[in-house]
């Protein structure tokens, strides 16, 4: 009887260890197919930084699109731009902005984040300059009574090696010279602006956006006299701010590209604005004069790129039809607009890519005195730009046109310069949009 | 059948102590795996003397964390090793057995306080403490010493208490009918018959210290330099790896797991000092017998 029992128990064992192994076998080969994409399925990786608001986005977007999946992964500005260029990642996430040797790649900000140098509230020090800042990292200023506060000594609070903070402020305001090593470093944003709100002497740098978050105050200190504010990011005298970029090999298709777009689109930039990020216009304030269309040597291609900077931000709001602003206080002025029809020799996007053909026009349109807004007559087609140009390797294939042939007038308002944070303001002012 | 079964367990029960020692051997063979190619790349020498940790520009010097491990731990056992020392003698010697029963229990919830609870303490207590009256970041050294000494006091005290009590009653006895005092007894026969036990408890107790990461990450400010007094933050090979893994690749990556083989090295050599101590003084006091 025992025996037998026994047995029995032997068995149970052994189907158990059989099971067991089954089990085993089912775990592994989940493993590997677990390596296969579903076919809508999008992989994001990169900067840290980017990471959480990455998420955030791509949760909405599942709301709307429920068939597609998007994995957003980490791994760091640097990891996620190389991901991008073999392929291994469909959009690569960075938080600075691209070298030289990845300038090749397709790239678009989606939001801007500004970085706040930040003291204790009580700390009488409220303005520094870049320099100032600068020295105070590098340890060459060593005492608050040499920037114009109390005899104590500065505790400069850093982040650590890899962080995309840490390099975005190293590019930002160190330039040639080093952190010191002897600054304390700290892991997280948080982390710095729990030690600053507790050490009267402590100095760090934090995401904009969350100086005014948690319990205790910081203070963000006025740099050169300028606010550390999203306003001021946004109208481009902060210059502490680095932005976020997608980055993909070529222009994405597909999921890639509807994902992309989302993160762009109004409610898309709604969301990141919630999250503390500057969306919207804040490119820098070059004041781009419009050239005289036929002159030879003018640099064409660095005024496409910024344009196409202008047009990144204006995209979101452009819907598929005109687009556009005149004049200001009853004078022409410069127009970035946006104007879309398949067919039509006039049909134009700036920076994008005509449906249905290779070319792209990248138009400028300074308008005469009209307020006919179908074709104002002061409209001078300039660009037209073939992204597929298959003889030039790189380059992009660009070709002029003047638009319209016809009247005298376009010569004189080829000249007619404005920035395009004027053309913004305008813009903004006629469809409506606040900043 | 019954020999099967017991064939069974046997084998059962020699794969999971396999599966245990193979962890071991996995992560060994890994951290090497991962990690000697960039001391290679370095020069042993340059990555244990260099100065300068930079990885990103490729820059992999740990001297300043080995200082600041050094600083630390040694910080720890001047905090801890004292306190833990008398703790465990008052709690074989003199204590009475109401008071030794809410001593022990008290001692080991000490060890059961998550590190990081310990770290977040020292970062609103002790940091600031030590910032308004001392000066300096408060991110220190003391910090970390004063931390740590707390965290190693468990494993001193139970080690020490036991080796204590683990001497014969003869010692004592005889000791006390020689006409010594209770304190002459412990002085002169007590502590030096339990020398190896209390000195593995040490050991131990500066392993654990130099392993620790998470609470250190948190009061000792990291800062990658030498430091010039007690009050200076200081980076331990712990925390480098802690600090930096998240956003480490390829080379930087490497760098860590160097970081790891020098703290594993480390720690493999304090384990065995302790092993061998305690073994070579049995061995002595086999003698005299």
């Amino acid at each position: 009887m025992r025996n037998k029992n026994a047995e029995c128990r032997n068995k149970n064992a052994k189907c158990r260890n059989i099971k067991f192994f089954f089990m085993a076998l089912l775990m592994l080969s989940a493993l590997f197919l677990s390596g296969c994409r579903p076919e809508h399925s999008v992989v994001i990786a990169g900067s840290t930084s980017v990471l959480p608001y990455a998420e955030i986005l791509a949760e909405a977007y599942a709301h709307l699109h429920a068939a597609d999946e998007i994995d957003v992964q980490g791994g760091g500005s640097s990891a996620g731009i190389t991901a991008a260029e073999s392929g291994a990642a469909d959009i690569g996430m960075s938080s600075r902005s691209l070298k030289e040797s990845e300038k090749h790649l397709w790239s678009i900000e989606i939001a801007k984040d500004g970085l706040a140098v930040i003291v204790h509230p009580g700390n009488p020090v409220a303005d520094l300059t870049l320099e100032q800042v600068r020295a105070v990292f590098a340890r060459e200023i060593t005492s608050w009574s040499q920037v114009g506060g109390a005899d104590y000594d500065i505790n400069v609070i850093a982040r650590e090696e890899g962080s995309g903070s840490r390099s975005a402020f190293e590019d930002l305001v160190m330039g040639e010279s080093k952190i010191s090593p002897r600054a304390i470093v700290q892991a997280s944003n948080g982390a710095v602006r729990q030690l600053v709100s507790g050490d009267k002497n402590a100095i760090g740098f934090i995401s904009l956006g969350l100086v005014e978050e948690g319990e205790k105050p910081v203070k963000a200190l006025r740099l050169g006299g300028v606010e550390a504010a999203r306003e001021n990011v946004v109208n481009g005298t902060y210059s502490l701010f680095r932005p976020f970029l997608f980055v993909c090999a070529r222009e994405p298709e597909g999921d890639a590209m509807a994902f992309v777009e989302f993160a762009l689109s109004p409610e898309g930039r709604r969301i990141l604005e919630a999250e503390g990020l500057v969306t919207g216009p804040s490119t820098t304030p070059e004041p781009t004069t419009v050239p005289f269309i036929t002159d030879p040597n003018f640099d064409y291609i660095g005024l496409f790129k910024r344009l196409e900077g202008v047009w990144n931000v204006i995209r979101p709001y452009a819907d598929n039809e005109y687009n556009y602003f005149f004049y200001r206080n009853g004078e022409p002025n410069l127009f970035v607009g946006y104007y879309e029809s398949e067919g039509s020799d006039f049909g134009t996007l700036i920076g994008g890519r005509s449906k249905g053909e290779n070319t792209a026009q990248l138009i400028f349109m300074i308008p005469a005195v009209s307020e006919e807004p179908e074709r104002p007559p002061g409209w001078i087609e300039i660009v037209s730009v073939d992204f597929n140009s298959l003889d030039s390797d790189n380059e992009i294939g660009i070709q002029f046109e003047n638009y319209p042939r016809e009247g005298e007038n376009w010569r004189t308002f080829a000249y007619a310069g404005a920035t395009f944070e004027e053309a913004w303001d305008v813009y903004a002012n006629a469809r409506g949009y606040t900043n | 059948m019954k020999k099967f079964r017991e064939k069974l367990s046997g084998r059962i029960f020699l794969a999971l102590a396999i599966s245990s020692v193979a962890a071991l051997a996995l992560i060994t063979v890994f951290i090497l795996v991962q990690g000697l190619p960039i001391i290679k790349s370095v020069g042993l020498i340059d990555f244990v003397f260099g100065m300068t940790w930079a990885p990103t520009q490729g820059e992999f010097g740990i001297f300043p964390m080995i200082v600041g491990s050094v600083a630390v731990t040694l910080g720890a056992a001047i905090v801890g090793v004292p306190v833990g020392v008398c703790c465990a003698i008052f709690l074989a010697e003199f204590a009475p057995a109401a008071l030794r029963n809410v001593f022990r229990p008290a001692i080991q919830l000490l060890a059961g306080i998550p590190s990081v609870v310990y770290g977040f303490w020292g970062l609103l207590f002790v940091v600031p403490l030590i910032r308004d009256y001392l000066g300096g970041p408060g991110l220190s050294i003391l910090a970390g010493s004063i931390i740590l000494g707390i965290m190693i006091l468990p494993t001193i005290i139970s080690i020490a208490e036991v080796s204590l009590l683990a001497l014969p009653r003869q010692y004592k006895e005889g000791a006390l009918a020689l006409g010594m005092t209770h304190w002459q007894a412990i002085k002169s026969v007590l502590l030096p018959a339990a020398k190896s036990g209390i000195v593995a408890a040490v050991i131990l107790g500066i392993g654990r210290a130099i392993g620790e990461t998470m609470a250190v990450i948190m009061v000792l400010g990291n800062a990658v330099a030498l430091p010039g007094s007690i009050l200076d933050p200081v980076r331990t090979l712990t925390t480098n790896i802690g600090i930096e893994m998240g956003y480490a690749a390829g080379e930087h990556q490497q760098a860590l797991f160097a970081t790891g083989i020098v703290l594993f090295v480390v720690i493999m050599l304090l384990n065995s000092t302790a092993q061998y101590i305690t073994r070579g003084n049995k061995v002595n006091r086999g003698k005299k017998k």
